[in-house]
C-alpha cells in the first residue's frame, strides 16, 4: 500500500496551513466512514 | 521676571487624544536659535535665557487631528440625538460625552450640534461631517475583521505542493472543499515530485504539500489522508492482461518500467520492498518521472509499471462531495 500524506512544518504551522490539514483529514475520516458503510452493505 | 513663554499650546493635550510631545526650545532676545532640551529656567533677562515651548504634532495629524473615538462618540450622538442614549450606548457617563464633544467643535473649529435643554440636533456642518466621519470608523472595523480573519486561517494566500498521482485520489475533494469551506483563503496549485515538495517546504517556497509518503524528516510532519493499493499496468497484448488480478510474482520476469528513486525516495523504498516480498527484485528497463511517461512507454511495450490506479481513483474511495 502506498500512503497519500498532507505535510507540513512540525512546528507552529500557520492558522491557514492548520485549516488545510483540519479539512484533509476531516474528508478522510468521511471517506473511511463511507466506504465502512459501503463495505458493511455488501 | 516670569521667565517660561507662553505655554497654552500644551493645554489641548486632552484625553481622547493622542500624547503630545512637546520640545523645549531656547527664547533669548525676542528670536528662536537652535536650543538643547532643558527645563525651564528662571533669572535675569540679560543673563538668563528664558523658553519657549513648541509643540509637536501629532502623528494623527493626517486624519484631520481627531481620533477614532472622537468620531465614534459624534457619529452615535448624531445617530441618537440624545446625550443620555449616545452614552449609554458608548458605555460612557454623560459628563465624558460631552466634554468629548465640545472637544471635537474646538478641533474642527466649527459647532456640529445645537443643544437645547431637551433636544440635540446636528447643524448644516455636523451633517456634512457624518458620512465622512464613518468611512474610517468603517475602515477600522474591516481592518480588525481582515486580522481576525488571517490569525483565524480564513483568509490569505496558499501555496500547495502536490503529487500528480493525486490528482486521481484525494485532491479533487479536498481542493473543492476547501475552497468551499475558506472562499477567501487564495490557493495556488503547484503539480511537484514528492522530493520537490518536501525540499520547497523546507525552504518556505510552498506551505504544505500532498505528497507520498512515508515522510522521514525531523523538521517535517505528515499526516496520513489516505492509503492505496499498487496496480500493474501491462500493455493491452500482454498475456495478464485480460485477468482482473494478478499476484505481484507474477511479474517476476518481466522488465520495468519505474520512477527514478530521487522522484520520491521514501516512496520508492516501499515500492521495491513490495517487491522483494513477492520474491525478486524487478529490471528496470527505462524510467520516466511522470505516470503518463510511464504508462505511454507501457503501452509501446517497453515493459511493465506499477502505479497507483491512475485512471479510476483511489482504490474505489468514495471521496465525499458537498452539494
Amino acid at each position: 500500500m502506498a500512503e497519500l500524506c498532507v505535510v507540513h512544518f512540525r512546528h507552529h504551522p500557520s492558522p491557514l496551513v492548520a485549516g488545510f490539514v483540519r479539512e484533509a483529514t476531516q474528508l478522510a475520516a468521511e471517506a473511511r466512514a463511507t466506504d465502512e458503510v459501503v463495505e458493511d452493505q455488501i | 521676571m516670569s521667565a517660561v513663554g507662553p505655554a497654552s499650546e500644551t493645554t489641548w493635550a486632552t484625553s481622547g487624544w493622542t500624547a503630545v510631545a512637546a520640545m523645549i526650545s531656547r527664547f533669548r532676545n525676542g528670536s528662536h536659535r537652535p536650543s538643547h532640551r532643558g527645563l525651564a529656567q528662571s533669572g535675569s533677562a540679560s543673563t538668563i535665557p528664558q523658553w519657549h515651548i513648541t509643540v509637536i504634532e501629532p502623528y494623527h495629524k493626517s486624519m484631520g487631528g481627531l481620533s477614532l473615538r472622537q468620531l465614534e462618540f459624534f457619529v452615535v450622538l448624531a445617530e441618537e440625538v440624545h446625550y443620555v442614549r449616545a452614552a449609554k450606548r458608548l458605555g460612557i457617563a454623560q459628563p465624558p460625552l460631552s466634554r468629548a464633544i465640545r472637544r471635537l467643535e474646538r478641533a474642527v473649529g466649527v459647532t456640529l450640534l445645537d443643544r437645547t435643554s431637551r433636544s440635540v440636533a446636528l447643524t448644516a456642518a455636523g451633517r456634512a461631517m457624518l458620512a465622512p466621519a464613518r468611512r474610517p470608523l468603517a475602515e477600522a472595523g474591516r481592518a480588525a475583521d481582515a486580522a481576525v480573519r488571517a490569525a483565524d486561517g480564513e483568509s490569505g494566500e496558499l501555496t500547495v505542493g502536490f503529487s500528480a498521482s493525486a490528482s486521481f485520489s484525494v485532491l479533487p475533494a479536498l481542493i473543492g472543499r476547501y475552497r468551499r469551506r475558506h472562499p477567501s483563503v487564495r490557493l495556488t496549485l503547484v503539480e511537484q515530485t514528492t522530493s520537490a515538495q518536501l525540499a520547497d517546504l523546507e525552504s518556505s517556497l510552498i506551505d504544505v504539500a500532498v505528497a507520498r509518503g512515508p515522510i522521514i524528516s525531523p523538521a517535517l510532519h505528515g499526516t496520513v489522508v489516505c492509503r492505496e493499493p499498487f496496480q500493474a499496468v501491462l500493455p493491452s497484448d500482454h498475456a495478464l492482461a485480460l485477468r482482473d488480478a494478478v499476484p505481484l510474482s507474477a511479474l517476476a520476469g518481466e522488465r520495468f518500467v519505474l520512477f527514478p528513486r530521487h522522484v520520491a525516495p521514501t516512496f520508492y523504498d516501499v515500492l521495491m520492498a513490495a517487491f522483494r516480498a513477492a520474491g525478486f527484485s524487478p529490471t528496470v528497463g527505462e524510467e520516466a518521472a511522470e505516470w503518463h511517461t510511464i504508462v505511454g512507454l507501457v503501452g509501446a511495450g517497453l515493459g511493465v509499471a506499477s502505479l497507483l490506479n491512475p485512471s479510476s481513483g483511489s482504490a474505489g474511495t468514495r471521496w465525499p462531495s458537498e452539494a
